[in-house]
């Protein structure tokens, strides 16, 4: 198969060659073939981590919700229907769980609002630069705005990819997306 | 901080941060079908363990699995995919030993060709043979539309051929058997990211889009959206009718047009409203085309000073419009296309001389006699000076997307239309004595400073006349959107790139502390979306 030959290159999200291909992993993987779903994993975990983070707002959570999407892909590939549009399904996939685990976290009482802030700095190789921008998005964002600059600048999908995932209008993604840009720059220039 | 390097960090920040999941991925996936509750917490503890377990899981499925993965292919896997387009559209995906795998229908009438049809596990020729059986029946091959496309999509291209061939074969033996010459239309294509875009875009087979496309290659005044209504009968006829040469697709017998009056009785239908007989006219165009999915013939003549344009409907005859234009001496090129080289010595010669021919009352266009010689006017660009003028625009700051000589109640005028900021205007000037006849304006949607269009609004650039409008066109476009020159602007990139199934330009630069960024049809040059940032 052709997704042997770039097990761990992460994809493009735009190109359709790569789109298609990863149809064919989730083909693959509805044939019970670890092996695609490994590839699907290094080829897509960034978005998706980046994705549930910019929901969860919780590092530990994300984690978990990153494990549980791909467990969930595994065991539910075969109810892809192929359109051409398979990040559309993961993320739709992930934004579930990680609303579902918001809905438990509230029924529960939990969550600390900020925990991303313990993010190890020493163990990740962040530089300090990049480890600013980060936390920016991470506490000075709303949720809508996060999410969407995450997808946008994870992904590279157009902003009116992003509308369909996240359910909102275009116009709504174009002016929060330029809001979020305008706020993470004032943060870095003025600071946190 | 540019957008850019933002978005550039933080894509860094999130993949160094990413924590490596696979090993509980992998653990969670040992039960097929059931959901394992995740261990998230206690993870770490078995963290060798599940190392060691998942290696060696995946050393097995590698090693153990070649045979059967080769046997897989053979008969699972999807070597080509077929697809057989006529209005029905059915796209059939064949394993290597030419089983079919899957059908899928295109459109409605697809549905109705594959209802009941049970074609999984049937051999291709069996599936063919069906199909066509089903669309004869039906009706939507006979006589009057005997067009259909034959597309294999195979990334062996040598193979693809091959079937190509063999199908084309097969269905023309189908159809003679029912006495029926056909026309086909077969290709056989690759991984074409553009195409599979198009496909998408507008619900269609990747053959069509790959024959509309084609027709695109050469046929300027037609889009995408004119031709995706149109059937592979209709589309067959378009290109034959136009003289398009399809690039890449293989054609064979003569698209039927016994479903229209013919070329013949459209003029003739022509020359009875015009009150001319067909000597003394002499014809430059006539064509059959589609406006809004209605069959129609263009028919265009001289007669004397005076052009004739018509649109007849193609089934019934009837005049749907017409167009009667007095030629000038000095017709801009705004005014009217140009003229044949004879067409225009004769117009030359005799400018001022009354047309020959009879006018009818219903006329739009004045006859020739009534036309101002042309020195009386004020010219385009007195006109958009005047325009500007009204509307209180600076002319540096205007970017104009129609400058038009045309005719109104007898008059001469100026049809003017630019954009500047955030409006867009409109004027119609007296042509002689430079009133402002109408004067419009509005707004251009704005959302926060950032204008999204739905449908793409015109541009400086009249229509192109090539399929590419190429760097430099474009990047003056955004320019001139901007209201800015090139020495003005810092950080100036132009990249070529695809959205919806659209080439088009992505130019961004910035001026000061304000980054420019445009969305640029590469076909049309209309800016399709920009966007301006203040960073403040």
């Amino acid at each position: 198969m052709l997704y042997s030959i770039c097990l761990t290159s992460q994809i493009e999200y735009r190109t359709h060659r790569d789109m298609r291909q990863l149809e064919e992993v989730l083909a693959a993987i509805a044939h019970g073939d670890k092996e695609a779903l490994q590839h699907l994993y290094q080829s897509t975990r960034t978005a998706v981590y980046g994705f549930a983070l910019s929901i969860l707002k919780n590092r530990h959570d994300a984690e978990d919700i990153l494990q549980e999407v791909y467990i969930r892909i595994f065991h539910s590939s075969d109810s892809y229907r192929p359109e051409g549009k398979p990040m559309a399904w993961i993320f739709a996939i992930t934004r579930n769980l990680a609303l579902m685990r918001l809905r438990e976290g509230r029924r529960y009482g939990e969550l600390p609002e900020e925990a991303w802030a313990q993010i190890p700095a020493k163990d990740s190789g962040l530089s300090t630069e990049d480890r600013m921008v980060l936390d920016a998005a991470m506490q000075g964002l709303t949720d809508e705005e996060r999410q969407i600059v995450m997808l946008h600048a994870l992904t590279g999908m157009k902003h009116r990819e992003i509308a369909e995932v996240m359910e909102l209008a275009l116009p709504t993604v174009l002016s929060k997306y330029h809001r979020a840009i305008k706020k993470m720059r004032h943060m870095l220039t003025e600071g946190l | 901080m540019r957008n850019r390097e933002i978005e550039d960090r933080l894509r860094r920040a999130v993949a160094q941060s990413v924590p490596d999941v696979l090993e509980g991925i992998l653990s969670g996936c040992e039960q097929k079908g059931k959901v394992i509750p995740m261990q998230t917490r206690n993870r770490k503890v078995n963290r060798w363990i599940a190392i060691a377990s998942a290696a060696a899981a995946v050393l097995v499925l590698m090693v153990g699995g070649l045979y059967g993965w080769r046997q897989y292919s053979l008969y699972y896997a999807v070597d080509s995919i077929i697809g057989l387009d006529v209005n029905p559209g059915i796209e059939l995906k064949v394993s290597e030993t030419e089983r079919i795998l899957e059908t899928r229908a295109i459109n409605d009438d697809a549905v109705g060709i594959l209802d009941n049809m049970e074609l999984k596990g049937t051999t291709l020729d069996v599936a063919v043979n069906a199909i066509i059986g089903s669309m004869l029946k039906n009706g939507y091959l006979g006589d009057l539309s005997n067009s259909i496309l034959v597309t294999v999509e195979n990334q062996d291209e040598a193979r693809g051929q091959e079937l190509q061939q063999r199908l084309v074969n097969e269905i023309q033996g189908i159809l003679s058997s029912n006495a029926l010459e056909g026309s086909i239309l077969s290709q056989t294509l690759q991984e074409d990211a553009e195409l599979q875009a198009l496909s998408e875009t507008y619900g269609i087979s990747m053959g069509k889009a790959s024959l509309i496309q084609s027709i695109l290659q050469q046929d300027t005044l037609h889009t995408v959206e004119d031709l995706v209504g149109l059937t592979i009968h209709e589309l067959n006829l378009l290109s034959s009718s136009n003289g398009v040469q399809l690039s890449g697709i293989t054609a064979s017998g003569v698209p039927s047009d016994d479903a229209y009056i013919g070329e013949d009785r459209a003029l003739q239908a022509a020359l009875t409203h015009a009150g001319l007989t067909s000597e003394q006219i002499q014809l430059r165009k006539i064509k059959l085309d589609w406006d809004d999915g209605r069959a129609e013939y263009e028919v265009e003549f001289i007669a004397g000073t005076t052009k004739y344009d018509y649109d007849i409907d193609a089934f019934s005859g009837q005049v749907i419009s017409f167009d009667h234009e007095a030629q000038h001496v000095q017709a801009t090129p705004y005014a009217t296309p140009a003229p044949t080289s004879t067409a225009a010595a004769s117009q030359t010669a005799a400018p001022q001389t009354a047309s020959p021919t009879p006018m009818t009352a219903a006329t739009k266009a004045p006859a020739a006699t009534q036309a101002p010689a042309a020195s009386n006017l004020i010219g385009e660009e007195k006109a958009k000076e005047i325009a500007l003028a009204h509307a209180g625009v600076a002319a540096n700051s205007a970017t104009f997307t129609k400058v038009k000589l045309d005719w109104d109640d007898g008059r001469q005028k100026y049809d003017i239309a630019f954009y500047s900021g955030m409006y867009e205007y409109e004027l119609e000037i007296d042509a002689q004595t430079g009133a402002v006849r109408e004067y419009d304006w509005d707004a251009i949607d704005d959302d926060d400073r950032h204008h999204v269009q739905s449908t793409p609004k015109p541009t400086a650039t009249p229509a192109a006349n090539s399929q590419d409008i190429g760097r430099d066109r474009a990047q003056q476009i955004a320019l001139g959107h901007a209201g800015v020159s090139a020495s003005q602007v810092t950080g100036l990139k132009v990249e070529r790139d695809r959205d919806d199934g659209r080439q088009v330009y992505d130019v961004e630069f910035d001026v000061g502390r304000t980054e420019y960024s445009y969305e640029i049809d590469a076909a049309s040059g209309n800016i399709l979306q920009w966007e301006k940032d203040v960073d403040d």
